[in-house]
Order: structure tokens, then sequence, then C-alpha cells
């Protein structure tokens, strides 16, 4: 059960390694997601922007490797992330290394840059606190459908309820989630 | 439009010359050179007026990576009270800030060692040469710029470390030993021996020999030989920490040499005495000659009351869970290769998850618990022979409940289903020695957790303390 957004990030990672501009497109959608995921490990958006680019220097230097039969774009992307952030980790300093390969410079942060990046993790904790109120069963759905992205059907299977229920938890809990993050009730 | 425009600016370009298959010039990464006058002036600077007093701070080399916001997780935080700035000043060859070596230790039990330039009582690098666009002014380290891996060893039961580190070339302006957590670009600013990342090689007089490390406290002499003289240096203190600088030997930056630990001609070599009159060499490619930690005692690891360490685990199948990649998976028939049926899932996969009692505590970054897997074979069903799980990386006291998640095969990357039996085995490991004695030892036990569990793994050999076995059908 693939949505056609989700077929338009594949179509967009397979063609962009004939064509260049499908790449940029590529970074344009996934620029948000992955700044404001480093940005909640670290903390801190310098280092937020300087995971995301090696992350995207991986991400086209590996564009061979990508087989949309084997999973999504942004499951593969974010496979991406999670190496480039864990051999972070484990070696105490930013990887670099795609980067130096690809001939790429140092990243220059303005401050407005770094106060957007910044501003990604925040939403974040908001939204966070926001989803921990919500009752657990749909709290569970939206943790699924929403931020692991995961098809209705999968997720059904596990909550043994039917997809139609599954959406119904979904729609409730964003319904409420959406009103609390912007003052209501 | 997007936040970071230039770094789409950038992808845009190097995907443009990676289809037109244009070669890329790493020239960007370099350093603008300086001119050699302003090098020479500060360096002469530096010298005629003895330093010290000349310099005033510039910014301060901030770690590239933030430690853990937790004391107990990852390699841990720096322990302010434990920064201890070593009374021994070694003379620069040349002139200048002479050099210091502070030791540093973490809440998850590791010391580390950071050596620089010392200017009122501050350990930091000098702005010459390719440093800090050659400003002439002092840059203090930060502490958590030593804090990593590959610079820190575990402190054992009487809080003594062991990390020998033997002669190697570095820059003047003293950047190479600030630490591992400190971005590349602002390690050095030249190319030293064996390196090839900026384009211009460090020219000779900027370079210095140094050697820097720790040697417990069975230590009791060292005698450095170069081609021109021999002399002996007393290991300091407890720790036995020494510091030894010296002119780089002719050709040192030239040529095939630091390439696969090669030393140009002339490069000093130390001779480790300990007070039992043993022996051994830094650097040394014998292993009979290779530095042990003697007078260092490995903490012991002991279950309440003395009894066998045992856990009653409960352990649950989930098709859908998070679990981070396993730390090694081994293949059947011992070809070591990684099967493609069970990914690193990095994301959402079927998983085993392992909850238990810790029996035994896990107080550092050298202890922790694990869990292996071996499913049982299944005719059609390309299995591996043993799955790793990450081991703990977060202090665990006695008693406390520990929570484990394994990835196991998914029918999903498989040959159809897989329907088995995993057999497991939950296990406490502990390691000793450091990163950098793992890379010269084979002996067991030795080096970082992960690295010592993995290999052993990889050996096929029963590791670590045993504290439950289970066998659970997944489907």
């Amino acid at each position: 059960m693939t949505s056609s957004l989700e077929r338009d990030e594949d179509d967009m990672l397979s063609a962009a390694s004939t064509d260049p501009q499908a790449f940029a497109a590529f970074y344009r959608r996934f620029e948000r997601p992955v700044l404001g995921f480093f940005m909640r490990a670290t903390g801190r958006a310098d280092l937020a922007a300087d995971l995301a680019a090696e992350t995207f220097a991986r991400a086209l230097e590996s564009l061979h490797a990508y087989e949309p039969s084997r999973g999504r774009a942004d499951n593969w992307l974010f496979g991406i992330a999670r190496n480039v952030l864990g051999s972070s980790y484990r070696r105490s300093r930013v990887e670099a290394g795609a980067r130096e390969r690809l001939g790429m410079p140092r990243l220059a942060l303005d401050d407005h840059a770094c106060e957007t990046i910044a501003r990604l993790g925040d939403g974040e904790e908001h939204a966070t606190l926001a989803l921990a109120q919500l009752p657990e069963e749909q709290r569970r759905a939206i943790q699924a459908r929403v931020l692991a992205e995961r098809d209705y059907a999968e997720i059904a299977c596990e909550l043994r309820c039917s997809e139609a229920v599954v959406r119904q938890r979904v729609s409730r809990g964003l319904r409420t989630l959406r009103a609390r993050l912007a003052g209501g009730r | 439009m997007s936040i970071l425009p230039q770094l789409e600016r950038d992808l845009l370009h190097a995907a443009e010359q990676r289809l037109t298959g244009a070669r890329v010039p790493r020239a960007r990464w370099r350093r603008r050179r300086l001119t050699l006058a302003l090098a020479l002036a500060a360096a002469a600077l530096l010298g005629a007026g003895g330093g010290e007093l000349l310099l005033s701070n510039g910014r301060t080399v901030q770690p590239a990576f933030v430690l853990p916001q937790s004391p107990n997780a990852g390699l841990g935080r720096p322990l302010p009270s434990s920064l201890r700035l070593l009374p021994m000043r070694v003379a620069d060859p040349v002139g200048g800030p002479p050099w210091g070596m502070r030791v540093i230790e973490t809440s998850r039990g590791l010391a580390c060692v950071q050596g620089g330039r010392v200017v009122h009582g501050q350990i930091g690098g000098i702005g010459v040469g390719y440093a800090f666009e050659g400003d002439g002014r002092f840059h203090p380290f930060a502490a958590a710029d030593a804090i990593s891996l590959d610079s820190c060893a575990t402190i054992d039961a009487r809080g003594r470390a062991f990390q020998p580190g033997a002669p190697a070339v570095v820059t003047a302006d003293g950047l190479p030993l600030a630490g591992e957590n400190i971005y590349p670009y602002q390690r050095v600013h030249c190319d030293l021996p064996g390196q090839e990342d900026w384009g211009v090689r460090c020219p000779h007089d900027d370079l210095r020999v140094l050697a820097i490390g720790m040697l417990g406290p069975d230590a009791a002499s060292i005698r450095v030989s170069t081609p021109q003289r021999t002399f002996t240096v007393k290991p300091y203190g407890p720790d036995g920490a020494y510091l030894i600088v010296l002119p780089a030997p002719p050709r040192a930056n030239t040529g095939p040499y630091g390439f696969q630990g090669r030393a140009a001609p002339g490069t000093p070599t130390l001779t480790v005495t300990f007070r039992n009159g043993s022996t051994c060499r830094l650097p040394t490619s014998s292993a009979s000659q290779q530095c042990r930690p003697e007078g260092i005692q490995p903490a012991s690891v002991r279950s309440r009351a003395g009894a066998p360490p045992h856990s009653a685990v409960h352990v649950r199948y989930s098709p859908m869970a998070s679990a981070p990649a396993p730390l090694a998976v081994n293949a059947r028939g011992g070809t070591g290769s990684f099967p493609r049926t069970v990914t690193a899932p990095n994301g959402p996969g079927p998983a085993l998850i392992v909850t238990f009692r810790a029996p035994l505590a896990a107080p550092s970054v050298s202890s922790g618990y694990d869990v292996e897997l071996e499913p049982v074979p299944v005719t059609g069903c390309s299995l591996p022979a043993s799955i790793l799980s990450q081991p703990t990386q977060q202090t665990i006291s006695a008693g406390q409940r520990v929570r484990i998640a394994v990835p196991t095969a998914s029918a999903r990357d498989g040959e159809g289903s897989c329907r088995t039996a995993y057999r497991g085995r939950v296990f406490f490991a502990s390691s000793s020695g450091s990163d950098s004695e793992a890379r010269t030892s084979d002996r067991a036990g030795e080096g970082p957790l992960y690295e010592v569990i993995a290999g052993e793994a990889a050996r096929r050999r029963s590791f670590g303390v045993t504290i439950a076995r289970f066998v659970v059908d997944v489907p």
C-alpha cells in the first residue's frame, strides 16, 4: 500500500542517477525532516547541518545502490542518516569523508539558518509532549503511521484491528494534536 | 526555498560532476596557505619573546561532537574534578610556550590524555604555520576535545589507565594533541606523514616528534634513542605519565614515511623498563616487545553474595520494533559474510525484545550486557548462524531492569517465510585496555567493548558471563 507521494519520492531518487536536478528536488523534499532528525539527536544546529550535509553527500555517492524494490526512498535516506549519526558518535566527530570525496566545501551557516534549524527541534518537542498526552490507542497509531511511516495494513496487523480502525485512530489523534498545538484544548 | 541553499547548490554541482564524470578536485577542503613571511614572523615572535606573555587568547577549539546529555550513557561526560594538568613542562626545540599534558576522566570510566602548548596554566594550540590562519594567538583546548574511544583508555580498579603512545610527527602548533573529538579541518591544516588531505605538506620547520602517554604506576624509566644521542626519562607519578618533544628528523614528511606505520629514518624509539625488570618498546612490530599494562588492575566483576550471576529473562517477539542494527551477524559455514536475510534495519523491523534484571552492575563504558541469537536452521531459508545485538551503552546498577532489542531474520528480505526457533543467550561482558592496544594486540578482552565482543563472536568463541538462556519460536 504505497501512496502517490511515496512513489514520487522513490521516482525522484531513481531519476537522480541521471538527472542532477532530480537529486536537488530530492534534497529539498527531505531537507527539513533530516535536519529535524539531527537537531533532535544532537541539540545543536551547526552539528545538525553538518550531519545533514554528510548524509546527503553519502546519498549522492550511493545512488547506484538504491533499489526501489528493496524499500522506500525515505527509509533508505534515514538509514544513511542513522549510519552517519552512529559513526559520528562512535568516532566522536562528524564524519566528512563523502563531502571531501565529492569536493564539497565546508558549510557556512548564518544566524538565520541556525535559528530555523533549531526551531525544527523545538517544534518536535512540543509535538512529542502533545503526542504523549493522547490516548494510548491513538498515540500508537500515530507513531506507527505518521512517525514511522508504515503502511496501514502492517499497523492493523500489529495492533490486531482493522485498517479502518487504524485510520480512524490516526485521524482523531491528529485532529486533537492540531487543536492542542494551535493553543486549543 | 531550502534552509541551506549553499548545500543544495553544492549537491547539485557534485551531482552534475558525477554525471559528466568530471574529476572532483579536493582542493576546496584545503586551507589557503599562509605566506611564508607571516609564518616565520609569528614563529620568530614566539621564539624571541619566550612566548607566553606575548600570546593573547583566541577562540577555544570546540569539540566536533556533543557528548551525551546523560553522564550515564555512551562515553560519559568529562568530570571537572578529574581534570589534572600534570606539572611537567617540556621546552620546544625552536621556542615558544612549553609543551604540557593533562588527564581528563569521564563519568563512564575513561581516562583521556590531552597534550599541547601551555599558556597561563591552560593547554591549547597556537596560531602558527597553517593553524588558526596564523593569528599568533593561543587557542585553548576544551576538555571534551579529548573524549573519544580512540584516544581514551579504561580506568582500572585503582584509578590508573594504560595508554602507551609511540613517538609521532606532529605540528608545532599543538593541534594534533587536542584529541579525536575535533573537526578534521581543525586538526591540522597541512599534511603530516601518512596524510594526503590538504594537498600541502607541512613544512619541516613546523614539525616536531612527540611522544605522550601513560604507562601506569609500575613504569620505572624510558630510554629515548635517536641517531644522535640516548637519554633516559623518568615517568611522572602514579600515572607513569611521559611527554617527550624533539626536533623532527630530516625528511620526516617526505616520501613514503608515515604510511603503514613506516617511520622516517631518525625517528626515536622508546624502551620502557618496568619495576619488575621487564622491558618493552614503542613503537615495535614484534609481539614480544609490545608494551603490556604492568601494574594495571582491571576492575573485577562480582555478583551479589558471590553467587553465580543469573537472571530470569522475558523474551517477546515483535514483528515491527525499533532495534539498532546488530553488532555482528555471522553466516553459516564460517564465511563471515553478512547474509541479506538479516538487514541492519535502521528502522522498525522484526525483533526479539529481551528484558531482565541485571545481576551485575555495568558501571563503565567497558562493561555491558549483550544478547546472542542462534536461529535453528530451516531447509530453504538462508538464516545466519548467529546474530549479536549491540551491547548496552549506559550505566547499569545491579538489580536494574534492562531491555535489549535484537533484530531477527526478516522474511521480507529472504526467500519466503522462515518460521523457526531462536536459541538465545544473555551475557555480561567487560573489556580492558585501550583502542590503541586493540590494534596491536590479539589478547582476549582488550579494546573497546563492542570490538572485543564482535572479535570473539567472529572467532566463534563463547564470551562473557552467561546470565540466562532461552528458546523462543518466531513466526
